[in-house]
């Protein structure tokens, strides 16, 4: 039971995840001046890089 | 976070009152009502019980001091910001009631206050995590990324995000698998309820030339994205259970998830029938507080 529910868990965060990037990837030209493409795309990937790195920590912490 | 609960009483007061009021207005006490049900919900779940009474009251003191002194001092930098928009123009600030300069001590002399609480009375490391929420949104948030980035509140929902963390660390002294769960629900549950409020104050935040994500990309982007958080969010509120959290909670995650998602999917298919966005924004307030208590319940189970 528990393993199905990391299954559908890591679909929704993984799937979502990409989906976020590949929607927003396009709109990353920088806006003002402290920003740059460069931080424009860390603050894209970033967080669903480590919403996925979670996915994997609780993989590994199941009991 | 500058949410809509933060217009608390903005109408000018006369007398000693009145400026004991403006002192308690600049630390948006609803919005940190909200916070401090995760703090306390944590150390619930830290604890795997009740924690001891005394140590419930200085978590929530400090935490209350810390987050009105990131508040405060959000408020000073922000002035130019809050004057253009029509939520935000009668604060205290703004209205000239108390001087920039005296407001930045008060918030300074908060965050000051709220370590040495939580660091003397819980843990220092509490202190420390506190300070780091601090700086997470005022240095981070406030002073970089909200003026210069659509990701502004994704990135800067991570201060927003340090409360159950003070609270886990106030009872255990140490951040474990659970703490940083409780920390990225919140994390996750921030875009789609903050783009949920931006929709509604689209046209303040353009006024203001702050580049919230409907400002810059339009709503239905917009919409778009809070569907597709919404969807991390629920996954990353399951992930718990995986890793040992009981039945109730995961019910309750489901039970309150689902409804936030269908409530998603209808403002993301624009359907303007109903006030999607308002309905959405609201649900989420109630959603984040009683999963929360869910939280605290089955932990302590």
């Amino acid at each position: 039971m528990r393993l199905a529910v990391l299954i559908i868990a890591a679909v929704l965060v993984v799937g979502a995840g990409l989906a976020i990037i590949r929607s927003m990837w396009d709109l990353r030209a920088p806006l003002a001046r402290g920003a740059t493409r460069s931080t424009e795309t860390l603050w894209l990937v970033l967080p669903l890089a480590l919403s996925a790195a979670l996915v994997t920590w609780t993989a590994w912490v199941m009991p | 976070m500058d949410g809509v609960g933060d217009a608390v009483s903005t109408a000018p007061v006369a007398g000693g009152q009145g400026v004991v009021r403006d002192l308690i207005t600049l630390t948006k006490p609803r919005i940190i009502s909200l916070l401090l049900v995760t703090t306390v919900c944590a150390m619930f779940a830290a604890e795997q019980g009740v924690p001891g009474g005394w140590l419930i009251l200085w978590t929530v003191v400090g935490g209350y001091l810390s987050a009105g002194g990131a508040n405060t001092i959000n408020q000073v930098v922000d002035r130019d910001i809050d004057a253009v928009m029509g939520r935000t123009e009668r604060r205290p600030i703004v209205a000239g009631r108390i001087s920039p300069a005296a407001a930045l001590a008060y918030g300074v002399g908060l965050v000051v206050a709220s370590v040495l609480v939580l660091g003397l009375l819980t843990t220092w490391f509490a202190a420390a995590l506190s300070l780091v929420g601090v700086a997470l949104y005022v240095g981070l948030y406030t002073l970089w990324l909200k003026r210069t980035t659509i990701h502004n509140i994704v990135i800067g929902g991570a201060a927003g995000a340090v409360p159950p963390l003070v609270g886990w660390a106030a009872v255990t002294g140490d951040i474990t698998y659970g703490a940083v769960m409780l920390f990225a629900i919140v994390f996750a549950w921030t875009p789609p309820h903050f783009w949920a409020l931006a929709l509604m104050l689209r046209d303040d935040y353009s006024h203001a030339g702050v580049p919230m994500l409907p400002v810059v990309h339009g709503e239905r982007a917009t919409r778009q994205q809070v569907l597709l958080w919404t969807l991390v969010m629920l996954g990353t509120t399951l992930l718990p259970y995986a890793a040992g959290a009981g039945v109730l909670y995961v019910a309750g995650a489901l039970v309150l998830g689902l409804p936030f998602l269908w409530m998603a999917w209808q403002l993301w298919r624009g359907d303007d029938r109903r006030p999607w966005a308002a309905i959405t924004f609201h649900y989420s307030l109630l959603y984040l507080a009683l999963l929360f208590v869910i939280v605290a319940v089955d932990a302590s189970l």
